[in-house]
């Protein structure tokens, strides 16, 4: 009979230590391997988002900058930062740079940015939040994507929320 | 609003496949070898359906194109316990394959058996998963999937319109079918609009849709073949 208690609270540690370790697992900082200064490029230099995601405004994704377009300014380095550096050594190898994806729909999902943007006119902020503002790359997103986030934004403008629309 | 639609000239159509072959390439419809095809595992979203008539030196074979016929008023949509699948605003029988529970209710109740149901997850020998469509999703093992009159397609070419600047107009929207097919059998377009060249053709005195006495309403017509 004494063991019964026992074994209960044992079975209940075991338990929160598993869902501990799965949520750290799920829940893990996005770590970048260059932290890139969002800050310094849009707010301190003026670049736009379209300067770096390239079709942002014109295709189904908006697309992450890689050593191509990063080597119209920084063939050569132009600071004396470490992370320019790596930079530089990406451009200079071809190597491409791996980045981390920070926003992304899942796989049975059609997002296109230029629906949202050219065609609707949405700020790139009222999705990806101030990015401008991030001098260190975020480790989560800003804004989090959900179903009902998507859908509460089509009531209010208006927007069909035909399944059809998005899932494909 | 666009109600689409879709009307097949059985007397053009020479039964040669294409829009089965196009229909797989651009839904993402695994191919089955000979083996599971053997063991009735294959599965299509349009199937040629053979009717044969006479018999000896006189007889005549002949295929019907058949899709989900997107019925105004479909049998699988009344069963379906999760909503999964349903008519959309623009007169598309859906399937929202996140949705689906694999009850396969649906499959039941379609009186045009236009409904598959996975049985098996999906394989992709050697590099053929590469080729798929970004913009059809790959079901997962234990779903219901359908034709969708290639409903992606709707969508991008309504983007492509509204980046234009311009309305939707007639042939903006093609299904792999009928843009596969050679023999120009297969037109699709909008029902409501009585200027649309499919609009034009169901109203031919040829026009019929398949079991329209259950009243399903499909909104597939076919164009008989002439004497």
């Amino acid at each position: 009979m004494s063991s019964g208690p026992l074994r209960a609270a044992l079975l209940g540690v075991l338990l929160a230590i598993v869902a501990g370790v799965a949520f750290s697992l799920l829940d893990r900082p996005i770590e970048q391997p260059i932290a890139f200064n969002h800050r310094l490029h849009v707010e301190d230099l003026g670049s736009d988002c379209t300067d770096c995601h390239l079709y942002a405004m014109t295709g189904v994704r908006a697309t992450i900058p890689n050593v191509e377009v990063c080597a119209d300014c920084h063939a050569e380095a132009q600071t004396d930062s470490e992370e320019e550096a790596l930079l530089v050594a990406h451009i200079a190898s071809g190597d491409p740079i791996p980045w981390r994806k920070l926003y992304w729909v899942p796989d049975h999902v059609y997002f296109s940015h230029r629906r949202h943007t050219a065609i609707g006119g949405i700020e790139c902020e009222t999705c990806h939040g101030p990015m401008g503002e991030a001098s260190e790359p975020m480790p989560r997103p800003f804004v989090k994507v959900t179903m009902n986030g998507c859908m509460k934004c089509h009531e209010q403008n208006g927007t069909s929320n035909d399944c059809l629309l998005c899932h494909k | 609003m666009s109600r689409w639609g879709m009307v097949i000239d059985l007397d053009r159509c020479t039964g040669c496949g294409a829009c089965m072959a196009a229909c797989h390439q651009e839904n993402n419809l695994p191919a089955a070898g000979p083996e599971e095809s053997s063991r009735d595992r294959a599965f299509h979203w349009l199937r040629l359906l053979p009717e044969v008539s006479g018999s000896g030196a006189e007889v005549k074979v002949r295929y019907v194109p058949q899709p989900c016929v997107h019925c105004d008023d479909p049998p699988c949509v009344r069963v379906c316990p999760v909503h999964a699948t349903y008519l959309s605003e623009e007169g598309i029988v859906a399937q929202i394959y996140s949705r689906c529970i694999g009850c396969r209710y649906c499959m039941a109740a379609c009186p045009y058996n236009a409904k598959v149901f996975n049985w098996y997850e999906p394989e992709w020998p050697g590099d053929l998963k590469r080729s798929t469509n970004p913009d059809v999703s790959l079901r997962p093992k234990g779903v219901v999937e359908k034709c969708t009159f290639c409903h992606h397609r709707v969508v991008k070419a309504r983007e492509e319109t509204r980046a234009a600047g311009r309305e939707m107009r007639d042939g903006d929207v093609t299904p792999a079918c009928a843009e596969s097919c050679p023999a120009g059998a297969i037109v699709f377009g909008d029902l409501d609009d009585p200027t649309s060249r499919v609009s034009e053709m169901t109203r031919n005195p040829r026009a019929f849709r398949l079991l329209a006495d259950l009243g399903t309403k499909p909104k597939v017509y076919y164009l008989a073949e002439r004497d």
